[in-house]
């Protein structure tokens, strides 16, 4: 009787296949839900930097061409076009200040959008270009072909802009005003699109 | 009416014309002349009226001949004392070619005799005749040291023969060297005010010395809307941008800005390094002439600009602008904005964006006339203007951005 009990208790102890199942499914649910939010954080997270990074390169870029051509002398600004029509590149010389009653300019510089792969350019400074002393800087690899939403070679204002078939580097000349418009596009991990885009209008001070 | 009662008249006329309006120095020395003429009992012969005016000199002579041909005084003056005075004055060149033949003539009478004389043929000369004299007169004067006294009756009778239609480079060429060395610069300088453009362009590099004041002259010709030949500019102005005179060289820098055409851009940029800086800045302001640009004078900048626009033009932009008007719509905008930043050829470019402007669509004729703005060519003002009457407010809006930017 008593090895019976014993019997009896012992069997008690353990646990059932059903049970076993039950908490076998509750933790593989628990589980995936963690992978699952880990991975939705950690591709929110890079998603996030990457977006910070495409940020931090659009703010850059405008703000180098923006100072550059703070420093113009809008005389010396060659190769912008007014309104609608949007131009890639620009060209110009800073005014240093005088001596003996003359201005003295800094060398030539010019900032401008090429090509490096399908739909996708880089925005280029160069200083004395075709020169022996050329230097050149990219201020930004991630430029795309047109301007966020507007279709290329379609002949239409298809962001309402004011600027016709704009590309991601886009400049115009009103005077001495230069409005500088700028997309920056990369592509994460999952194939998915960070885009982002900034309009500055500067006046040349010079 | 007797001589006597005429003379109490003209005289009475005079005192009063006196006391009413105070007359000028020169208009006393006229009057004064008059009344020595008039002293005399036999009627004005030439030499006696030529030997007065010889000893009063020129300036004195041109008030007296203006008087004579007053209105005022020919009316006063009717009858036949008057007549044969105005028939005296007109043989007065012809006492000053026989004086000035005279082998004895002082340097300092022969210049006054002439310049008398050329007073005389300037304000009473018939046209016909005021060359062949001038020529004859000039010649007999070459080389008078001084005679540069006789720039401003030179200038008046120059003056005169190009209002009369009768003076042409060639006969001003004649002109100048009749008058070497000493008249040239107020011979031309009288000539060009009355000649403009090319008659005056042809007496360059002639070897008359004075190849600075016909710049010049030309200069201020081109500036009020003269036209000049294409290759007149090309041979006769282009060599002076490397003339050994400064001024030369900046007077033609000038003159190419007004009229120059793209092979003279060329010379224009290796002019920005001239060691002078009047050339500096007037081959500057040519350059900015001609193609619409605002750079300023770095040489280096505008030869790059030069190139760039060459370059562009040979490898494929002639191609491009002559097709210009075909370019489908979708097209349109990265050719227009490649165009409007090539001004080096701006006249071929434009001459294809009026035909695009023509039954366009309102947002393609705003973006062709953004392009046309951009290119600053002045022949297009007119064109443009009439956007302004456009049905399309867009378009006149457009229109009027665009005059903006090409005044």
């Amino acid at each position: 009787m008593r090895s019976h009990r014993r019997l009896q208790a012992s069997g008690r102890a353990g646990f059932t296949l059903v049970e076993v199942t039950i908490s076998l499914g509750v933790f593989v649910l628990v589980a995936l839900n963690i992978g699952l939010l880990t991975k939705a954080g950690k591709s929110a997270a890079e998603s996030g930097v990457l977006m910070m990074r495409v940020d931090d390169e659009l703010h850059l870029t405008v703000d180098r061409i923006g100072l550059a051509l703070l420093a113009a002398d809008a005389s010396e600004v060659d190769g912008l076009t007014p309104a609608p029509l949007p131009s890639s590149s620009v060209r110009f010389q800073a005014s240093l200040g005088t001596n003996g009653g003359e201005v003295v300019y800094g060398p030539v510089e010019e900032v401008a959008w090429l090509p490096t792969q399908e739909g996708m350019g880089s925005v280029w400074w160069r200083e004395r270009p075709e020169n022996e002393a050329e230097r050149r800087v990219t201020w930004s690899k991630h430029v795309p072909l047109a301007y966020k939403a507007e279709l290329p070679e379609n002949f239409a204002d298809d962001n309402e802009n004011g600027l016709i078939d704009e590309g991601g580097l886009a400049f115009t000349m009103a005077a001495k005003k230069i409005s500088i418009h700028v997309t920056v596009e990369r592509k994460d991990e999952d194939g998915k699109l960070m885009s982002t885009q900034k309009k500055s209008v500067i006046t040349c001070r010079n | 009416m007797s001589k006597l009662s005429w003379l109490i008249a003209v005289s009475a006329a005079t005192v009063l014309q006196g006391l009413c309006f105070p007359s000028s120095p020169q208009e006393s020395k006229a009057r004064e002349i008059l009344a020595q003429l008039q002293k005399e009992e036999s009627p004005p012969v030439p030499t006696e009226v030529a030997a007065v005016l010889f000893a009063r000199g020129p300036r004195a002579t041109a008030s007296f001949v203006e008087m004579v041909g007053a209105t005022e005084w020919t009316q006063s003056g009717q009858g036949r004392w008057a007549a044969q005075l105005e028939a005296a004055l007109d043989g007065v060149p012809g006492v000053a070619l026989s004086v000035l033949g005279a082998p004895d003539l002082q340097d300092g009478d022969a210049i006054r005799v002439a310049s008398v004389s050329l007073e005389v043929l300037t304000l009473r000369g018939k046209s016909g005749a005021l060359l062949t004299e001038l020529e004859i007169l000039l010649q007999v004067m070459g080389g008078k040291a001084g005679a540069v006294n006789l720039g401003a009756s030179t200038e008046r009778a120059i003056s005169r023969l190009a209002l009369a239609g009768e003076l042409d480079g060639e006969s001003l060429l004649r002109l100048v060297r009749a008058s070497e060395p000493n008249l040239s610069r107020d011979v031309l300088a009288g000539a060009a005010k009355a000649l403009l453009g090319e008659p005056i362009a042809e007496c360059l590099g002639r070897g008359t010395g004075a190849d600075g004041t016909i710049l010049n002259q030309l200069h201020r010709a081109v500036r009020l809307g003269a036209t000049v030949n294409d290759d007149l500019v090309h041979r006769n102005v282009l060599p002076f941008l490397r003339a050994s005179v400064d001024f030369e060289r900046s007077e033609a820098a000038h003159i190419l800005g007004k009229v120059g055409q793209r092979a003279h851009i060329s010379p224009l940029i290796e002019a920005l390094g001239d060691d002078s800086r009047l050339v500096r800045l007037s081959s500057l302001a040519a350059l900015q002439d001609l193609t619409g640009m605002t750079m300023t004078g770095n040489r280096h900048r505008w030869r790059l600009w030069y190139a760039d626009q060459c370059t562009w033009w040979d490898t494929h932009g002639e191609r491009l602008v002559a097709s210009l008007g075909a370019t489908p719509r979708r097209k349109l905008v990265a050719v227009l904005a490649t165009v409007a930043s090539k001004r080096l050829y701006r006249k071929e470019i434009s001459a294809q964006l009026l035909t695009r402007l023509q039954g366009a669509r309102p947002d393609e004729v705003c973006a062709v006339l953004a392009a046309i703005g951009s290119l600053r060519d002045p022949d297009l003002v007119p064109h443009v203007a009439e956007l302004r009457r456009h049905s399309d407010p867009t378009v006149r809006s457009c229109a009027a951005e665009t005059l903006r930017a090409l005044r």
